[in-house]
């Protein structure tokens, strides 16, 4: 009891500076209470977790009570007045005009140096397989082959599969897309979503979007890929939502044209 | 339900430092960020009970990481709550022996971060050992080291709350229920080994 005593008052800074000293001198040299200090350290933490946990259960149970799980996140729509007062509306006109112009040379350069090749390279993500460093999983020769950017073995790879699993599918769209193969990848992604809906599961369906839709500004099919692009824009809560920007969609816009 | 937008992640991080602001915080996060994280689970093979346990893990994780400075900023809440999900449902994927279900998920971007994420994570699943052992031990005792250790008030606020005659049989008390938790932990000499080397990962 006492040493548990000493170990308390060492962590809660209760001991004077010759007593701290003295403790200190005495864990260096002894394996025992210098295992007793780590238990009580850790008898600390899981005490802050427990606590903690409920903590978090209630705000979790009073949350859910109210949640919506089907109920899309609307923004609050800001009402401004029509006529701002008149003097302000005159200073009002001349910023919005000289805004105009230097938006119409931006605009003007950008729409020139414009083109479907940079957007794919500006919105292109490296696509990794999750790793598992602290545990040892095992990884598949198909994931270590996706992991070196080795893409004709993955697809030679999965090809060669008679039954093709929907992560078999994405991966050979995704080996495609890497390669620039975009028609191919197309195919891959179509296929993804056939077998998705024939087992009813959603497998990739978010990144599958994303990554489509670049397939289809590789292959120049800008309207099609703008509609991906709004879908994902409109949608707060989708994987790529914060990947893709009003820019991005006038880039598109500006392409479609 | 509406979301605070002028609530700053500089705000909420000072928050969840202390017990006090932890409700504020968690409460923020769920609002602004549980949808999204749910959509994760579901998904990947998971349900929406899945989501619900999952995310609280995630809060709790969170909050923890922010205190022991393994969160510093090098991305948005919003992503290292996302990858902190990702990675935490990975794992319950493995422990339930759905290897299969696991490999469906891919990644966008393997952040720097994840290493940490991932090392906190197995000493997560060590510590619950010890959190369970907590729990085997009485009301008392659970409840004054909760006030001292978790809510950090003096003895005297807590003899407020806990009635014992002064502040010196609450003390010692407290020494008994130290003493009888870190015997438990003894008891089970794999939990210490094991929670030791998951903490020497995490530094």
């Amino acid at each position: 009891m006492e040493t548990t005593q000493n170990i308390d008052r060492y962590l809660n800074q209760e001991m004077s500076a010759t007593e701290r000293e003295n403790f200190e001198l005495e864990l260096n040299q002894n394996a025992v209470l210098q295992r007793e200090l780590d238990t009580v350290r850790m008898i600390k933490k899981a005490v802050q977790t427990t606590a903690l946990r409920a903590q978090v259960k209630q705000v979790h149970e009073a949350f859910i009570k109210d949640y919506e799980p089907e109920k899309v996140l609307e923004q609050e729509a800001k009402i401004r007045p029509l006529y701002p007062q008149r003097g302000r509306m005159y200073r009002g006109i001349s910023v919005a005009a000289a805004v105009v112009a230097i938006l119409v040379f931006v605009g003007g350069y950008q729409y020139a140096s414009l083109n479907g090749e940079t957007l794919y390279q500006d919105k292109f993500l490296p696509y990794k397989l999750p790793t598992m460093r602290s545990q040892n999983v095992k990884e598949s020769a198909l994931d270590s082959l996706y992991a070196t950017g080795n893409f004709a073995a993955v697809i030679t790879q999965i090809q060669s599969k008679k039954i093709k699993q929907p992560q078999d599918l994405f991966l050979l769209a995704m080996a495609h897309l890497n390669q620039k193969q975009f028609t191919q990848a197309l195919v891959q992604f179509e296929a993804l979503k056939t077998a998705n809906a024939q087992r009813g599961v959603k497998y990739f369906e978010a990144e599958a979007d994303y990554y489509e839709a670049l397939a289809l500004v590789g292959e120049k099919r800008y309207e099609e890929a703008l509609d991906i692009f709004e879908k994902i824009y409109d949608d707060p809560t989708h994987l790529f939502h914060a990947n893709v920007s009003q820019w991005d969609l006038w880039q598109l816009r500006m392409l479609s044209w | 339900m509406t979301v605070n937008s002028d609530y700053t992640d500089q705000q909420l991080l000072a928050d969840v430092q202390h017990p006090r602001g932890v409700n504020q915080a968690v409460t923020y996060l769920y609002k602004s960020h549980y949808r999204l994280l749910e959509r994760y689970i579901l998904n990947n093979s998971g349900n929406s009970t899945d989501a619900q346990d999952l995310i609280q893990e995630v809060m709790v994780s969170f909050v923890e990481m922010v205190r022991e400075g393994k969160y510093r900023g090098e991305a948005s809440v919003k992503s290292f709550l996302y990858t902190l999900t990702r990675n935490l449902w990975i794992t319950e994927l493995r422990k339930r022996g759905a290897e299969a279900k696991r490999n469906e998920i891919y990644e966008t971007n393997r952040e720097q971060w994840d290493d940490d994420i991932n090392a906190f994570i197995s000493y997560k699943e060590a510590q619950k050992t010890i959190t369970a052992l907590f729990e085997k031990l009485g009301e008392k005792c659970r409840k004054i080291l909760t006030l001292f250790y978790y809510e950090d008030l003096s003895m005297k606020e807590i003899l407020v709350q806990t009635h014992y005659e002064n502040e010196q049989v609450l003390r010692n008390r407290k020494y008994k229920c130290l003493k009888e938790m870190t015997d438990l932990v003894h008891r089970n000499s794999t939990t210490f080994e094991h929670v030791k080397s998951a903490l020497e990962r995490l530094k």
